[in-house]
């Protein structure tokens, strides 16, 4: 300490001691309250907890996805069986009693696949305890709960299959609300030919519910059941590109997740949008069939 | 807040302290040259080279010092909800931990620096005075109402002739005990203080 600090000190020194105490408590509190919003900006960008693995399925080391934490309004369900990889069967834990699940935003893989597709889906769910999330709990015309389904964990399951090639992005409109976090799973799956997209019957013709083509791949997959050209190239370039004739119908034999005035195929096949409304394919003159309400 | 903040004279907070003067050789040899004491005679806390004391604390709520080390804590425990919402997701134990610790941290680091690193005292301000009126062993703040504190040895009358007015100012030359000397006007108004520790 200097010895003329205290007899000749500066100027800030002489202004805080002759300052009035009013103006001294304003300036303290002015100056902790600064402190807080410093502290707490800065201490903003501390991240909210582990992230948490996305699960992998067998044999795809697929991993990724936002995780999200099962909102008080989601319902958990214990996985009882697996129809498909977008049906699931299961218990509300809530309410017990049984609830039916069609996972929203994805499709099936094509019937030459499916098997392995169900078996992975099996491996995630089976036996397991789920989050619905979803704002109507009312069965559609289908008899299943469309609505997003959350792993244990907080995985997106939809983005898990859909991630894992074990299942296809549904791409209609208002499929999922994580419809272009579906659509990049997907394209990425593809990119790395993970799980189906890997398979050799991605490439080969497929029988009467998936037709294959020799165009390059796209990551836009419409939902609806347009026959595909197929474009004739040099080469065929596997992986194919899944079009819309690709969706196999349902094994009921209606097609899901259709939009109305969407084009489908064949005339006079039956289907069910995402709202659960019955649709028929309906061809008048030339023009090519659409999805009408039945 | 404190009976002697309104008769506190309007002052230029940033106008330089020349009055304070060296301290001079006193050729008597008077007491004013040895360092001020408490009254059980121990030397106060903070006591500098020239006599004049560090103080601690700057709020006082009527007759009662508010302790800076309370204030510190206080303002600790202000920031302690944001650090302690901040750190929850990701170490709930640290969190739970701040409420309790960081307003004792803070009168601790506020504890160690008034003892130790800086030393300083804690002091009451009792009153108001003119300098004129200023008696020997007075202690009294130099600065305005809170800062070092000085214990008054001696007070001299003084004469100076303002420039502007032609007219005669009454001035009182005070001295403290440790040798610093400083002039005031007459009717200069000086917070007297009781010194703690």
């Amino acid at each position: 300490m200097r010895q003329d600090s205290l007899s000749n000190p500066g100027a800030l020194r002489r202004s805080w001691w002759r300052a009035s105490q009013r103006t001294r408590l304003s300036i303290v509190c002015v100056g902790t309250a600064a402190g807080m919003a410093v502290t707490g900006v800065a201490l903003s960008g501390i991240p909210k907890g582990p992230e948490v693995a996305a699960p992998t399925l067998p044999g795809t080391g697929a991993a990724g996805g936002t995780i999200r934490a099962p909102g008080a309004a989601d319902r958990q369900i214990t996985v009882t069986s697996v129809p498909a990889v977008e049906l699931i069967d299961g218990t509300d834990a809530a309410a017990n009693r049984p609830l039916a699940i069609r996972v929203a935003g994805i499709r099936a893989v094509p019937d030459c696949w499916a098997g392995e597709a169900r078996a992975r889906a099996l491996n995630l769910l089976s036996g397991k305890q789920v989050w619905l999330v979803t704002d109507n709990i009312h069965p559609a015309r289908d008899g299943r709960v469309h609505a997003m389904v959350l792993l244990s964990d907080g995985h997106d399951y939809a983005y898990t299959v859909v991630n894992a090639g074990a299942a296809l992005a549904d791409t209609g409109p208002g499929a999922a609300a994580n419809q272009g976090e579906l659509t990049a799973a997907q394209a990425a799956a593809r990119r790395t030919r993970t799980g189906w997209w890997s398979s050799t019957c991605s490439a080969a013709p497929a029988g009467d519910s998936t037709t294959s083509t020799s165009a390059p791949p796209t990551d836009q997959v419409p939902t609806t059941n347009t026959p595909v050209t197929p474009t004739v190239t040099g080469a065929p370039a596997p992986p194919p590109a899944m079009t819309s004739s690709t969706a196999p119908p349902a094994d009921d034999g209606v097609q899901h997740n259709v939009h109305l005035g969407a084009p489908c195929s064949p005339p006079g096949a039956r289907g069910v949008t995402t709202q659960g409304q019955d649709a028929v394919c309906t061809a008048k003159g030339n023009d090519p069939a659409k999805w009408k309400k039945a | 807040m404190n009976a002697g903040e309104k008769a506190e004279p309007a002052a230029n907070l940033f106008r330089r302290s020349t009055d304070l003067l060296a301290p001079e050789t006193d050729p008597q040899g008077v007491h004013h040259l040895d360092l001020p004491r408490l009254p059980h005679g121990a030397t106060p806390r903070g006591l500098g080279e020239q006599g004049l004391v560090r103080t601690t604390g700057w709020l006082q709520f009527r007759a009662h010092p508010i302790s800076s080390g309370l204030i510190t804590a206080l303002i600790s425990l202000l920031l302690t909800p944001v650090v302690a919402l901040a750190l929850l997701p990701v170490q709930p134990i640290v969190s739970g931990l701040c409420v309790p610790l960081f307003p004792a941290l803070g009168y601790g680091c506020w504890f160690l620096i008034t003892t130790w690193l800086v030393p300083a005292s804690a002091a009451r301000n009792t009153g108001i005075v003119a300098a004129r009126e200023l008696k020997t062993g007075t202690w009294v703040r130099v600065h305005g109402m809170i800062g070092p504190i000085g214990q008054v040895a001696r007070v001299q009358p003084e004469q100076e002739t303002a420039s502007s007015t032609k007219d005669s100012v009454e001035r009182v030359r005070v001295s403290f005990a440790g040798g610093i000397t400083t002039s005031w006007p007459h009717d200069h108004l000086l917070h007297t203080v009781e010194p703690q520790n």
